[in-house]
Order: C-alpha cells, then structure tokens, then sequence
C-alpha cells in the first residue's frame, strides 16, 4: 500500500461499541504521511487493532470519562509505533490495544502458553508486565529494544 | 480512619469499550489509585445498568460493554496474596444521584490488576 492510498473502516470493528460507530465518518480516512503507521497498525494488530488505535487518536484527544482522564498521547503513539517497527508476534497472535487513563496505549496477548504479556506506552515511559514470571518493568521509550527483549 | 466496606459486601465495576475489546481487557480497568466502583447493596446489580449508562457511558465514544462483581473480601485477599502485598480496601464515596459510589482508594499495579480481573464476575447486558 502506498501514501496515497486510504482505508476504509468496512470490519475494523466487531462488538456492540464498534457497531455503535458510523462507518462513514471521515475520521478513519488517512492524512498525508499516516499510511505508514496504518500499514504497521494492520499488519501488526489486524484492522480490529488499526480501527481503536485511529477511533482512541480522534475521539480521546481531550478530557474523557467521568474522571477527567488524560487525553491521547502522540508521544505514546510514537513509543508504540517504534515498538511494532521491531516486534514479531507469533503466527496467528493478534494484540489487543487499549488506552488508558492516562492517555497511554497499551497491547495485550499471549505467549506460547497463554500467558498475558502487557507492554504500556507511556509520553516517556514503557512499562512490561509478564504473567508468565510475574516481572514488571519500567523503561525509558529509547530503550525500546529491551521492552523487546523482554517481551520476546 | 476512613470507614471500610463490610467484607461482605459485593462491588461492582463498568468495563468500558476502553477496558475491553470483546477479546481481553485492559489493565487500566484496575491499575492506578482511586478506581470507582459500585456498592451492590445499595444498587443491585440489574440497576446497575442503568446507573453506569447515566454516570460512566458517553456513547458512542464510550460505552458499557459488560460489569464486573467481586466480593470485597475476596478482593481483599488477592491484594495480600499478590507479590507486592497490598493492603486493599473500599472506602464508601457517596456521590449526588449516587449513593453507592465507593473507591478503592490503594495505587494497583499492572500485575495486581490483572489477578483482580482474573477473578471478576464478568456479566453481559441483560437483553
């Protein structure tokens, strides 16, 4: 796919909250130098992953919820986009995405035996968290590399 | 000393579509300090619905997708279990129009919450 290219939203989502979106809104179209990170989104989180990481980026880009929570970070998209340049996951594993209330974007799945792995986006900070060995860990988004060894 | 929910007790959690993507959810629905929660005996949980599409749900930016219960004792229990040892507890928060407003009011890691969620009662909409 190249820059010039869009996506349409047909099946990016699939519980009652996707269904509640209109699919015709101009939100899911890309901007000009976004089809990169669109390409990564799809390819890495399937168009369920592309769909809520675009839906939080518009429509979280202020105060939300009932407790005032912190808006879409770019800077966490940044992390999170560094951390799918480099991430392989297994054959067949597709994360989740969630934001947070700090405004942070967090993926979750599974290792080969079913264990969680989260890995949160901070504006500075990504924090690990393995079920598997119960380890939580903190790193400054340059050294992403070894969220991905962590992780991988 | 704040005054405590009885053990007892029931609480109930909204699960947004930002906690939850019909496949996993996230640890934000527990991590972090103060987490907003429901007092079942002051409102059941088939008015429970209708209470936190009025106080949390902002569709269609936001909506409720399922309620999570768990006792507060067994709560309690996970928390001392967990690696970090942690005292939890839930404090009644009352709020206008929202009386059985409590919060949980201890910092919860990623890897506490996780345990939480892990044990929560996770109910559907009632059609």
């Amino acid at each position: 796919m190249n820059s010039q290219d869009t996506y349409t939203f047909e099946g990016a989502f699939d519980s009652s909250w996707d269904r509640a979106f209109d699919s015709s809104t101009p939100y899911f179209m890309s901007q000009p130098g976004e089809s990169e990170m669109d390409d990564l989104l799809i390819s890495k989180l399937g168009i369920r992953g592309w769909g809520r990481f675009n839906y939080f980026k518009q429509k979280f880009s202020g105060e939300w919820g009932e407790r005032k929570n912190k808006p879409f970070s770019p800077k966490a998209a940044s992390a999170l986009q560094k951390f799918l340049e480099l991430a392989q996951f297994a054959e067949g594993m597709i994360p989740s995405i969630f934001l947070t209330e700090d405004g942070h974007l967090e993926l979750a799945w599974e290792d080969n035996n079913g264990h969680k792995i989260q890995v949160e986006f901070g504006n500075l900070e990504t924090e690990v968290y393995l079920e598997a060995n119960e380890t939580e860990g903190t790193f400054p988004n340059e050294k992403m590399e070894s969220v991905l060894q962590l992780v991988g | 000393m704040a005054t405590e929910v009885d053990p007892e007790e029931d609480i109930a959690r909204a699960i947004c579509s930002d906690h939850y993507d019909g496949e996993r959810y996230s640890s934000s629905l527990f991590k972090g300090q103060n987490t907003s929660v429901s007092r079942l005996a002051i409102v059941p949980l088939e008015d429970s619905w209708d209470l936190f599409r009025r106080k949390v749900e902002k569709p269609p930016d936001r909506t409720l997708e399922q309620i999570g219960t768990i006792n507060v004792g067994s709560l309690k229990e996970i928390g001392i279990n967990h690696l970090t040892n942690t005292e939890l507890s839930v404090q009644p928060d009352p709020q206008p129009n929202y009386d059985s407003h409590a919060i949980i009011p201890q910092k919860i890691s990623k890897g506490l919450a996780n345990k939480i969620i892990d044990e929560l009662v996770k109910h559907d909409p009632m059609s």
